[in-house]
């Protein structure tokens, strides 16, 4: 069972591969490209050479540089717990800083403590990027502060996104500054320093020499935010959602589709089949827009909470209800309650459409087990009816629910995207749907991976639970 | 013994036994039901710009008799009436087998669309050094090759004779030359303000306005100006049944024109997807072997990605289009129709009566595709029905993000605009059961046909 | 004179006709049979003619709806006053007799399995396939005895053990899916056995197997019945097995019992045109034959049948709702032992039909 579990973990890697490729390629394809926003149609902004230098700096971040097949093995990479080390996430030892530091220091510029951690700073990602040694680093960034002009042939060893006009200007820029009189070599050493470090900044070479165990990197949002931290913050969310409608789809399912088999054609029977079909029918959308519209709403019922998980207030309220005097008015509804209170409407968007699904099978499951041989031979042993029907038709029916998880869960993957944007939660759906929005490539990505991953393994954990449940099949 | 009965049953006679499904299908409410909310939906799909339209049917201003509705009706108009105009006429030769109708009606209306396709595809030509849209040229050049192999397809394939071939052929080239040479050519912008500022000042002789007069696309600009009432979410009132949206346009007219947008992306949609996934199941099916291998795989990827994600993520890259969703909601929707066909085609590549016909020389896709096929499109029409419906939701989910169609009306749009409505009860409520009711239509109809074509179902 | 452990008395049951809304099949009527304890009765005959549905009726295993049981008593003298206790007693019935079909679920249910045990035909499907067997070995032990799991355990495995099944503590473990067919059916008889009950309801049990094995659980049965003077109803196909088995053998077709004697009479003189019929279509080593006759070839009406007594020619569509023998027929003693559904040609100079019952056993080889 253990080498199975292992051998399908191995064999999902190449489908989410598939899948992050698909995603992937459809956005370096896009005629925009992503970023939307932020990396081409800035407008009014792009023209200034700060917005420039903020572009360029995105560009790097991401990769773009790269032909389109690299970006993706750079981000597989990224994301990849085993892989190369990018040059950025090298750090120097104390004794290489040490060195750097000692090249540098004798520098009559760098004697104050923040400019020599800058310089030391730019040396480490030179070293680390163009493959040079700590003592050659600090050595070429020392030759290059002493004589500005001269020095920015160190730029080269980035091989620069700088062009031939832009290096040219800057050398005369320097030229001219280091001509002034006062300070003006300080002045020039200062923007050269200011150059080197964001040419450097940012910039991240996979460094093909040693594999390792490492970190896996979601990477940043368009806006700087770690992803991970992000999904961290966010995954809960959808999680509770999910958690809290899986099992009341399944409860409902259960006890209607044994109530419905075991009084087959009756009233029962019939209406909750077409009540559930009408249900599924129903779009998510509509159900929200109409239990928002007329359930949270002043004007109709105001029973619940229009938006959001929690009240405002929530942060400061007891864990359980309380009726102390010591807030007035009495009862509170403590962190709990104001919690459950806020998902009912989400939790009931999400629920209803899977009820039709599952009660039917879960019918037609007990209507074939009712019938069975091996269900005569319990009734010939003298076992009661109510255990009959759930020692042993029931027991046997659960086979086809476990199958359906497979298809439930994504399926409540992508209910969440709909419900959290109409009731504003923030979990994963809404981040997706705000991540396409804004052409958000690793966020895009680090939601297909949640989405590829939760697919794939609710496939992996069916089968396993079919295993479980189900002598016959067997995976050794 | 009798446990293998119904099988040979089955398959001796699957004629009759799909036609008796169909029987069984029609007795039941409710895919009568289902089927007559649909039947619906592709009336009011087809006379949408005759019920609801800002243009005066006929009036009569400055002693000249015009029609400015005839002059606005667009191509897409002409041939669905046209189209309609035919079925109707077909209708009446009682004599002729209801097959050949069918087939003559599709072939008289592959003509119109044809010539429909040709027509915008010269245009786009023409339109070309101005910067043109190669994408939509080659989407309507893509459309009028499948169109023509379509129709040769129902000439080859049909048993008709010769000169019956011939008249339907002949009554399409009529059709589609008098629709090509029509003066077909509505004003690229339309005023609407105009009929009313034309009525106020009484200009206007005598008119003869639609039903509804409001067209989808009328934001009644002047009647938040001049009069001073803001028509925007306007509550139902008698001149508005449903109210009015945010921008003004009249609701039921909005609904009455998505009606198409809502058929069309259901059907062609799923009409993509199926034959996707009829080939690349029948091809993993048939060719068995790595190509199996290779092609699992590729459904395991498609199916493994949310495919509302995949949409809602196309879309925001690559722009908003009515075709561009039709062809995504086909190219991700294929997977479970693949899965079937070449679960079916391996099932039956194993069965003795296929070895052996193997070897004896018929070649494997003949056995495949001449005898397989058939029998295994009905379970594929089933998982189509429900194909339709969610790809209608699909496409309402898009509108309600945000992310369907602009100018054009579509009920999810409408059902978008309902989070802000408030009190516009006409907005919250009947554009969401309009969506409802047609899913739940095709849903009936899917579960109808499924119950129909078991044959544990039959034996009862 | 013995009573008989179980007789049923003019059974009838009826299951909705499928299509013709309101009208009912006769699946059995008028069925008579009696087993006495130590006694094997086999009931032959063809497919659909109602012995399947006669021996649930024992257990009231008919689903009702849509079956329903029309008329008759099925007499149950096993009990040792069991149905007593449970307040069952049925009125007017002699000795400490109970009707099974008066009895509620509760009550029958401590009868089931208990008192009186049933092989199914299927014996691929019977088992659930989800439990180990000894868990559907103990579960019937624990609900009708009261000792510990422990106890169950190790009656479960000396009921294998009686099977023939090597290393039964390991078999208990074991799912059905892991057993040979024949394995399956001797579990089935384990499982029957397992509470020692007074009368074992066997529905071909050996039909699913092949002939070495069928010849061991025939023999095992035999062994076990001899040991615990159990009665058996043996339902059963193949008229080898009955001539070598069974004590009485009773005929049945279209939902009627035709005729009903002990085994050699039955064999050496058959009386009703059916049981001629059938006996003829059997095979016979050594006798030459250029066409096996079908049961209908073989129907006629034997020259020495009683004058006093009528029995249709045989009928080339017979079907439930056309009984074989006539609308009136009933089952007549017409030699002492020998029963036949037949017409009294005079009803006035005849006596009544009589309920059959045969306490024969054949001489112990
Ligand atoms: N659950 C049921 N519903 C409807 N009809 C039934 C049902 N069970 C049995 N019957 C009918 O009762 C009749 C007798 O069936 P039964 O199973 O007793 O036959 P059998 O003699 O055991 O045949 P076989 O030798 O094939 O086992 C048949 O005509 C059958 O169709
Ligand atoms: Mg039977």
């Amino acid at each position: 069972m253990l080498s199975y579990i292992v051998r399908r973990l191995l064999l999902l890697i190449p489908t989410l591969l598939g899948v992050l490729a698909v995603v992937f390629f459809v956005m370096a394809f896009s005629p925009g490209g992503f970023g939307g926003t932020a990396l081409t149609q800035d407008g009014a902004q792009s023209q200034g050479e700060d917005a420039k230098r903020a572009r360029k700096a995105l560009e790097r971040r991401y990769g773009l540089d790269l032909p389109k097949a690299a970006q993706f093995g750079r981000w597989i990479n990224q994301v990849s717990p085993v892989g190369f080390r990018m040059s950025g996430d090298l750090t120097f030892t104390d004794d290489q800083h040490a060195v750097v530091e000692a090249a540098l220091s004798d520098l009559e510029f760098n004697t104050r403590p923040a400019r020599l951690q800058q310089a030391v700073a730019a040396a480490r990602t030179l070293a680390g990027y163009a493959g040079m040694n700590a003592a050659d680093a600090g050595a070429r960034l020392r030759k290059a502060l002493s004589a500005p002009a001269q020095g920015v042939s160190v730029l080269d060893a980035l091989d620069s996104a700088l062009t031939g006009d832009e290096l040219a200007q800057l050398k005369t820029e320097l030229t001219a500054l280091e001509a002034l009189p006062t300070r003006g070599a300080e002045r020039a050493q200062l923007e050269l320093l200011r150059v080197v470090s964001f040419e450097a900044s940012g910039r991240s070479r996979i460094r093909f020499d040693r594999p390792a165990f490492k970190a896996p990197d979601l990477g940043q949002t368009l806006r700087g935010r770690s992803v991970g931290a992000l999904l961290a913050e966010r995954i809960p969310v959808t999680l509770l959602l999910n958690l809290l409608s899986l099992p009341l789809i399944y409860a409902v399912a259960i006890v209607s589709g044994i109530y419905a088999a075991r009084y087959k054609g009756g009233v029962f029977d019939i209406s909750s089949g077409a009540t559930f079909l009408g249900l599924w029918s129903v779009p998510v959308i509509w159900a929200g827009v109409v239990l928002i519209t007329y359930f949270a709403n002043e004007q109709y019922f105001r029973w619940f909470p229009a938006a959001g998980l929690h009240d405002v207030q929530a942060s400061s309220m007891a864990f359980f209800p309380s009726w102390g005097e010591a807030n007035g008015s009495g009862f509170e509804r403590g962190w709990l309650l104001d919690a459950l209170w806020h998902l009912v409407l989400p939790v009931l968007c999400m629920t209803y459409g899977g009820f039709a699904v599952m009660s039917k099978v879960m019918r037609g499951a007990m209507l074939e087990n009712l019938s069975a041989d091996f269900v005569r031979t319990a009734r010939a042993k003298g076992v009661s009816e109510r255990r009959v029907l759930w020692q042993h038709a029931f027991r046997n029916s659960v086979l086809p629910l476990i199958t359906m998880v497979s298809s439930i869960l994504p399926a409540l993957f992508v209910g969440a995207f709909v419900v959290e944007t109409i009731f504003s939660i923030n979990g994963m759906g809404k981040l997706g749907v705000d991540a396409a929005f804004q052409k958000d490539r690793e966020l895009v990505m680090a939601t297909t991976l949640m989405g590829g991953v939760l697919g794939l393994a609710s496939e992996l954990i069916r089968d396993v639970c079919y295993a479980i449940a189900d002598p016959r099949v067997s995976y050794d | 013994m009798t446990k293998a009965a119904p099988p040979t049953e089955s398959s001796a006679a699957p004629r009759s036994l799909i036609g008796a499904a169909a029987l069984r299908l029609l007795g039941g409410w409710g895919a009568r039901a289902g089927l007559s909310w649909i039947g619906f939906l592709v009336l009011t799909a087809v006379f949408a710009p005759v019920v609801a339209s800002s243009h005066p049917w006929v009036w009569k201003v400055g002693g000249q008799v015009s029609s400015p509705w005839l002059r606005h009706l667009t191509v897409t108009d002409a041939v669905l009436l046209l189209s309609f105009g035919v079925a109707v006429t077909l209708l009446c030769f009682r004599r002729v087998a209801a097959g050949r109708r069918i087939a003559a009606w599709a072939v008289l209306t592959g003509c119109l669309t044809a010539a429909a396709a040709a027509g915008s595809a010269v245009d786009l030509w023409r339109e070309r050094a101005a910067g043109g849209v190669p994408m939509v040229f080659l989407m309507v050049a893509v459309l009028l090759a499948a169109v023509i192999g379509f129709m040769a397809l129902i000439a080859v394939s049909s048993a008709a004779s010769w000169r019956g071939k011939a008249v339907v052929g002949f009554a399409g080239l009529l059709l589609a030359g008098g629709l090509a040479a029509a003066p077909i050519d509505p004003p690229v912008s339309v005023v609407y303000s105009s009929y009313r500022e034309a009525t106020a000042a009484g200009a206007v002789d005598w008119q003869v306005l639609a039903p509804l007069a409001y067209s989808p696309g009328d934001y009644q600009r002047d009647a938040m100006s001049a009069t001073g009432i803001d028509a925007r979410l306007k509550k139902p009132s008698l001149a508005h049944p449903l109210g009015t949206d945010e921008s003004g346009a009249d609701v039921l007219s909005r609904m009455i024109h998505a009606t198409r947008i809502a058929l069309a992306i259901g059907l062609i949609a799923t009409g993509i997807a199926v034959v996707i996934g009829i080939v690349v199941g029948g091809l993993m099916g048939y060719f068995a072997g790595v190509v199996d291998l290779l092609g699992m795989r590729l459904v395991e990827v498609f199916s493994a990605i949310p495919v509302i994600f995949l949409l809602i993520m196309i879309v925001a890259f690559y722009g908003r289009n009515l075709y561009l969703m039709m062809v995504i909601l086909g190219a991700t929707g294929w997977v479970g129709y693949a899965t079937f066909i070449r679960a079916e085609f391996l099932k039956l590549r194993k069965m003795d009566y296929v070895q052996a016909a193997h070897a004896c020389g018929v070649p494997l896709w003949s056995i495949l595709f001449r005898h397989m096929l058939p029998n295994g499109v009905t379970p594929v029409l089933v998982l189509a029905s429900f194909g339709i419906a969610s790809a209608i939701l699909t496409e309402s989910t898009l509108s309600f993000l945000g992310l369907g169609l602009v100018e054009e009306p579509s009920w999810g749009q409408l059902l978008n605009q309902a989070r802000r409505a408030g009190g516009q009860w006409g907005l919250t409520l009947f554009p969401g059961l309009a969506i409802f009711l047609t899913v739940f239509a095709y849903n009936l109809v899917g579960e109808a046909m499924r119950d129909a074509l078991d044959p544990k179902a039959a034996g009862k | 004179m013995a009573e008989p452990l179980i007789s049923i008395e003019n059974l009838a049951v009826s299951f909705p006709a499928r299509g013709k809304a309101g009208e009912r099949n006769q699946a059995v009527r008028d069925v008579n049979l009696a087993v006495y304890p130590g006694q094997t009765l086999a009931v032959v005959g063809e497919s659909g003619s109602g012995k399947s549905v006669s021996a649930m009726s024992i257990l009231q295993l008919i689903p009702t709806p849509p079956g329903r049981y029309d008329q008759g008593r099925i007499l149950w003298r096993g009990g040792s006053g069991t149905a007593d206790a449970a307040g069952q007693h049925a009125q007017g019935v002699q000795n400490d007799a109970v009707d099974l079909l008066t009895l509620n679920d509760k009550a029958m249910r401590t009868i089931r399995g208990n008192q009186i045990a049933m092989i199914f035909q299927e014996p691929m499907t019977s088992l659930n396939p989800v439990y180990t067997l000894g868990e559907q070995i103990m579960e019937a032990v624990l609900l009708h005895r009261k000792v510990s799991r422990s106890a169950a355990r190790d009656i479960a495995a000396s009921a294998l053990r009686d099977v023939g099944i090597a290393a039964p503590e390991q078999r208990l473990k074991e799912y059905p899916h892991q057993l040979s067919g024949g394995m399956r059916q001797r579990i089935m008889i384990a499982m029957a056995l397992a509470c020692q009950p007074r009368l074992l309801l066997a529905d071909e049990p050996t039909t699913a197997l092949d002939v070495t094995i069928q010849a061991q659980i025939l023999e095992l049965l035999r062994t076990l019945q001899r040991e615990k003077d159990m009665g058996i109803l043996l339902i059963t196909h193949d008229l080898g097995v009955v001539a070598e088995n069974a004590d009485v053998v009773a005929v049945m077709f279209a939902g009627r019992v035709v005729e009903f004697a002990n085994v050699r009479e039955l064999f050496n003189r058959p009386r009703h045109p059916y049981t001629r019929g059938l006996l003829r279509s059997m095979p016979v080593l050594g006798r030459r034959a250029q066409r096996l006759d079908t049961v209908m070839d073989g129907a006629t009406i034997p020259d020495d049948f009683p004058e006093k007594f009528v029995v249709k020619p045989h009928d080339p569509d017979p079907s439930p709702a056309t009984p074989y023998g006539g609308e009136d027929a009933r089952l007549h003693e017409i030699e002492p032992g020998h029963w036949v559904l037949c017409t009294p040609k005079n009803p006035q100079d005849h006596s009544a039909p009589a309920f059959p019952r045969l306490d024969y056993r054949r001489a112990q080889a």
